[in-house]
């Protein structure tokens, strides 16, 4: 009788020894590293893991929240590749971001090279602000305004070209000119990003690089190409992929100028989801949709990382 | 050899043109707004005030439309977000930087991706939960998932893998614990990452317009970015000058804000561009 009682309780060795581990330092450690940890965990575990597996079930699923759940298997993704306005949307949103990404980086590079002189404090402070501040205000209040500017009949734009002599253009009426209205808007709301962070990377460079290469002979291309160019790659594969992440989600520009429109000439592919899920209540087919979109933006993600490796320069 | 003077003025000239066709649009917006209904339309554009009437502003105040409910929501739901993301990412990027614990990496790795992760997969499943659950048409939804950030995390756990260890190293030695430490010690010296992240994520949560579409009907309970869109429909083609009004109202705190921390909202952005 004693000795099972004696072999079920943990000695007193083992005791002391847990005791140990759990109260020293590096215990102590460990748990305020789990702690800390938590609430950010938490909540990215219940509303960022777990809803990507809900929406993995989902997909797979019929679903309109009305009628109970019926079982699809693969059929909503058989349907997200035959379906055309799939690749529409995406076909837009790739042109979209292509298009947005080089504009917003060439314009943003090239007013930051004007702007890199010794102006006054004033003067850069003023420029500094006209610039930027199309990017911290809110799009869905920027778009209000330019819905104006691109207004056919009584639109600024369209007031000015028939000034010149030249007729309006259906800037959001016409489907061949719906996205690129998007485009332009997005370009003027974004420079000032890529400008202020590209400024930053000018100023690191050392003024003695440049000033050794003019000493040499090199042209003004040559210093730019060779020289400052590299030395600013980090900075310009910042601004690509923050970019072209933030293009291939665009909503809110595109839902308030266009919804899409006219026909699908501006739908973009979040546009498309947002329409199928919560307008044409298909919750099960709109999550194979966001799925698809999940793995296209992590492919270009790991692309451009590939791509940053072979060109850009780190000192 | 400093560049001749004549090339400084050129440049000068052509960043002032574009410096202007960036403002242009605002400039006709409180124009727009200054002017009275029936003249909204008027073209030529004015895009420097040509009258000052400021009756599209009192009818936007006072009318039916919450526009002043609105601004409070939105409110609530920016300092919501940015108190709850520099609790959560400052404990977080702590112990990803300084304390070791076992899985660190593999935890770190998985919280990193959930950059990549747009919103529009989780949001499906999140807004039938919201809806089964009863949340449409409050302001939760809009706010508890968004109270943590994985780029938060990142930003602040690279500013806290600068600083030297002898800090926490004499903390210890004094015998102050780990939540001390943090508490007494890191936190006081991360005043400039913390003030970025609270830009960052407050400019971010005050123009949120794809969620509250999503999540909120109700005109008493919109934010203001859904509100003013849904407002200018509500309004048709017949009140531009009111609709700018309250859009101008919409932009004035941002540009004050912008004019007071524009230093820290700037350098907090190239902080991460330069280091990321």
């Amino acid at each position: 009788m004693a000795n099972l009682l004696r072999r079920r309780a943990p000695s007193s060795e083992a005791r002391s020894r847990v005791r140990a581990k759990l109260s020293s330092s590096r215990g102590r450690e460990a748990a305020a590293g789990f702690l800390f940890i938590a609430p950010a965990y938490i909540l990215y575990f219940l509303f960022m893991l777990l809803p990507i597996l809900i929406a993995t079930y989902l997909s797979l699923n019929t679903y309109d929240l009305m009628h109970p759940m019926r079982f699809a298997g693969i059929q909503n993704y058989r349907e997200v590749f035959a379906d055309p306005r799939v690749w529409i949307s995406y076909a837009n949103t790739f042109v979209f971001t292509f298009s947005v990404v080089i504009g917003i980086t060439v314009f943003g590079l090239i007013v930051a090279m004007l702007v890199n002189r010794e102006f006054s404090r004033i003067t850069n402070y003023v420029f500094r602000l006209a610039f930027f501040l199309p990017f911290i205000i809110p799009y869905a209040f920027i778009a209000i305004v330019w819905s104006q500017f691109f207004n056919t009949d009584a639109g600024i734009i369209n007031y000015y070209l028939s000034q010149v002599g030249l007729h309006g253009i259906g800037w959001l009426s016409d489907p061949h000119y719906a996205l690129l209205s998007v485009i332009l808007m997005d370009i003027w709301k974004n420079i000032g990003f890529t400008m202020v962070v590209i400024l930053a990377g000018l100023q690191s460079v050392p003024k003695e690089f440049r000033e050794a290469a003019t000493v040499d002979g090199a042209s003004y291309f040559q210093v730019f190409f060779r020289i400052i160019l590299p030395m600013i790659s980090p900075v310009i594969f910042f601004c690509f992929v923050f970019i072209t992440i933030g293009a291939m989600k665009v909503f809110d520009a595109i839902w308030i100028l266009t919804k899409g429109g006219p026909g699908d000439s501006s739908r973009s592919i979040v546009v498309f989801i947002y329409d199928t899920a919560f307008t044409s209540y298909r919750y099960g087919y709109g999550s194979a949709v966001a799925i698809t979109l999940l793995i296209v933006i992590m492919i270009l993600t790991l692309l451009q990382f590939r791509v940053a490796n072979k060109w850009v320069y780190r000192a | 050899m400093k560049p001749p003077k004549i090339r400084t003025w050129a440049i000068a000239l052509l960043v002032t043109a574009f410096a202007v066709l960036m403002l242009t649009p605002f400039l006709w917006m409180v124009s727009t707004s200054l002017r009275l209904p029936k003249d909204s339309y008027k073209l030529p554009p004015s895009f420097l005030p040509t009258s000052f009437h400021f009756s599209s502003y009192i009818s936007v105040l006072s009318g039916s439309v919450p526009i002043l409910k609105m601004y409070l929501n939105s409110i609530i739901v920016t300092a919501a977000i940015v108190a709850g993301q520099l609790v959560t990412c400052s404990l977080a990027a702590y112990a990803f930087a300084r304390l070791r614990f076992p899985g660190r990496e593999a935890l770190f790795i998985i919280l990193l991706s959930g950059m990549m992760i747009p919103i529009q997969v989780t949001i499906i499943p999140m807004y039938i939960l919201f809806i089964k659950f009863g949340f449409t048409n409050t302001l939760y939804p809009l706010i508890v998932p968004m109270l943590v950030s994985c780029f938060g995390i990142f930003l602040v756990r690279q500013f806290f893998l600068t600083i030297p260890y002898d800090f926490e190293e004499s903390a210890k030695l004094e015998g102050a614990g780990v939540f001390a430490t943090f508490i007494r010690i890191i936190l006081p010296m991360s005043g400039s990452i913390l003030s970025a992240l609270a830009i960052i994520s407050g400019t971010w949560a005050w123009q949120m317009y794809f969620e509250p579409l999503i999540y909120i009907g109700d005109w008493k309970k919109m934010t203001l970015t859904v509100g003013l869109v849904s407002f200018q429909g509500y309004m048709g083609s017949g009140n531009l000058s009111t609709v700018m009004a309250g859009v101008s109202l919409a932009v004035l705190p941002v540009i004050l804000m912008f004019l007071f921390a524009q230093r820290y909202v700037i350098e907090g952005l190239t902080m991460t561009g330069l280091k990321g």
